[in-house]
């Protein structure tokens, strides 16, 4: 990295941290902590919901999606639009009107306060876990690409964070991350045209277009009605809905986001915006990783994108096998070189026919390198089986590094430490308001002051912020980073979202029936998990699901008293 | 609260919703589209 580079990147995240400390100090009030004084407008709520949500493996591991697999994961945000009109209609109003601050208190209101920790409980140990991949993961990769000492790396990370986060709560939240938001967007634009005028000038946009088309990574929906299939309409439109229904409306994250809002309106017209950009915003991301797969027809990619594993085999005793198969790839290149020009000439020229006939050998060639990428991933796995198995993190990254110009590089790693700073601060906040609202102040210590519960508040947050870091220093190698997160995300939200569906629409079920209806689906969803091999968006609708029926039975066979409802409107 | 207070652009919450949700009719339409040209 060049000193221009750093000047970027310290100066961005140095301003953006300095502002959020600096525009929020002086928080006296515990409530305003971790309300943020409730006067948030309806753009900051929106940003900071998306803030939240787009962690830095949105901006690592998407990319790296689209450059292996194509468009179709855009189809998991299909039930975002959904999700946030049902919250805005049903959900959000309830806990305006309830006046809480966490979505557990609701439960409390609703059943009783064994529901209301056990949810609370879910939550800490999910989005605990939630956090310290959020840091982990960018770490792991910038460590290997940038050769920083992934301790470090960690650390910076989380001290970062902690410390806007801690000082001004809630507000300081919000405000960063608009301006994290900003960094995000901006930088990926930046990114976007910058791919597209790396390729040869001969290359229009319907070309590149074109070619990924031929190559198999413009499919952006798959209709097949197949359960094992990860990403298809079917699975993005329930099981999509579900995880977003689940996320936004009980993960006290996103909650604390929208509460925040001076008004109801300005919370509805948040999530709003968020249903209306989500998508767009996640094709833009996967589709510069198409652009990057179209850049690596023109030149040479290299077999193996993270270059620590490649090292590690260089040096190994497997090292001739590794360069047997660079020079097999080498020369799948070479052949697809010849082809990917024959099939630009005949596209130019209109020459259907011959269009036709080098697609399908364009498209023989490209299995071929895949199948030696998957062998050399394989050797990797055999030298060392700690490495991570997903290379395809790393391509956009080992990209910009590679071929970004001065000061672009520093921004965009600004925008992957943005992105890590801004979901690990919602989280934080949110596991320290749940820690002091739902078990402190509630079963601990009642009649605390405000002056000690806004220390408690802030002690709890340092905690959490070292439970986090603690745990990313010493995570172990998962599957695909962003598949990590939401499968984790699917094992406790299904269940999270059927206590809060069975409060709000089967009024006559009681806290004792729904209380063991939760513990029950939530072993079910986990047996699910490890007895099969459904798509994991299925397990929000099967913890749902045995939420809702199991409190159901339940609650006919066990007696005891019902609490009135609170009404939807 | 001013929490009945309605939506900018439009008369009540569900013309609100409705954009939404016709917005992702047509994010998918256009989608499907593509996939269509494409592979």
């Amino acid at each position: 990295m060049r000193a221009l580079d750093w000047a970027v990147l310290l100066g961005t995240l140095a301003a953006i941290v300095g502002y959020g400390v600096w525009k929020t100090r002086g928080i006296k009030n515990v409530g305003a902590y971790m309300r943020g004084g409730s006067d948030s407008k309806w753009y900051t709520i929106g940003l900071s919901i998306m803030a939240t949500q787009a962690s830095a493996i949105t901006f690592l591991s998407t990319p790296g999606q689209g450059f292996e697999d194509g468009l179709g994961f855009v189809q998991f945000y299909f039930g975002v639009p959904i999700a946030m009109v049902i919250l805005s209609a049903t959900i959000v109003p309830i806990y305006y009107r309830t006046r809480v601050y966490t979505a557990y208190e609701y439960l409390e209101q609703r059943f009783d306060l064994k529901t209301r920790q056990l949810t609370a409980l879910i939550f800490l140990l999910q989005r605990g876990l939630g956090a310290g991949i959020s840091i982990y993961a960018p770490a792991i990769i910038l460590s290997t690409v940038l050769g920083w000492p992934l301790a470090i790396t960690n650390l910076t990370i989380g001290a970062l964070v902690i410390i806007y986060t801690v000082s001004g709560g809630t507000r300081a939240v919000n405000q960063t991350q608009q301006y994290q938001m900003a960094v995000m967007l901006g930088g990926m634009a930046l990114a976007f045209v910058f791919v597209f005028s790396r390729l040869p000038a001969s290359v229009t946009f319907g070309d590149a277009v074109d070619m990924a088309g031929v190559l198999g990574k413009m499919k952006v929906v798959d209709f097949s009605p197949s359960m094992q299939t990860r990403y298809t309409v079917w699975s993005g439109l329930t099981g999509g809905t579900f995880v977003a229904l689940a996320y936004f409306g009980t993960d006290q994250s996103q909650v604390q986001r929208y509460l925040s809002g001076e008004s109801l309106k300005e919370s509805r017209l948040g999530l709003l915006f968020n249903g209306l950009v989500k998508i767009p915003m996640q094709l833009g991301i996967l589709f510069v990783g198409v652009l990057v797969f179209v850049f690596f027809q023109f030149e040479a990619p290299p077999v193996i994108f993270n270059s620590t594993e490649l090292t590690r085999v260089e040096q190994s005793r497997a090292a001739p096998r590794m360069t047997a198969l660079q020079s097999e790839y080498a020369n799948a290149f070479s052949e697809k070189s010849v082809l990917v020009n024959e099939w630009l000439e005949a596209r130019h020229a209109d020459d259907a026919t011959r269009l036709a006939s080098t697609e399908t050998s364009l498209r023989a060639v490209e299995a071929k390198g895949k199948a030696i990428r998957a062998r050399a991933k394989e050797l990797v796995a055999e030298v060392n089986p700690r490495a991570s198995p997903n290379d395809s993190d790393y391509v956009f990254l080992s990209f910009v590094m590679a071929y970004f110009p001065s000061g672009l590089v520093g921004l965009l790693l600004a925008v992957i430490l943005c992105a890590a700073m801004s979901a690990t601060a919602s989280a934080l906040n949110a596991l320290g308001t749940t820690s002091m609202v739902d078990f402190y102040r509630r079963s601990w210590k009642p009649d605390v002051d405000n002056d000690s519960a806004l220390r408690a508040t802030k002690g709890f947050t340092v905690l959490w912020g070292v439970v986090a870091v603690g745990f990313a220093i010493f995570a172990s190698q998962l599957d695909n980073l962003i598949q990590a997160v939401n499968i984790l995300g699917s094992i406790f939200y299904g269940p999270m979202l059927g206590v809060f569906l069975v409060g709000f629409f089967f009024k006559s079920v009681r806290g004792t029936p729904v209380f063991w209806a939760t513990l029950l689906a939530q072993a079910l969803v986990i047996a699910v998990f490890a007895s099969s091999d459904i798509g994991f968006l299925w397990y929000n609708v099967i913890g749902c699901g045995a939420v809702v029926v199991l409190a159901l039975i339940f609650n006919t066979v066990m007696r005891g008293e019902t609490r009135p409802a609170i009404p939807l409107q | 609260m001013d929490g009945e207070d309605g939506p900018p652009f439009f008369k009540s919450w569900s013309g609100a919703y409705l954009f939404v949700l016709v917005w992702l009719a047509i994010l998918m339409a256009l989608f499907a589209v593509v996939t269509r040209v494409y592979t």
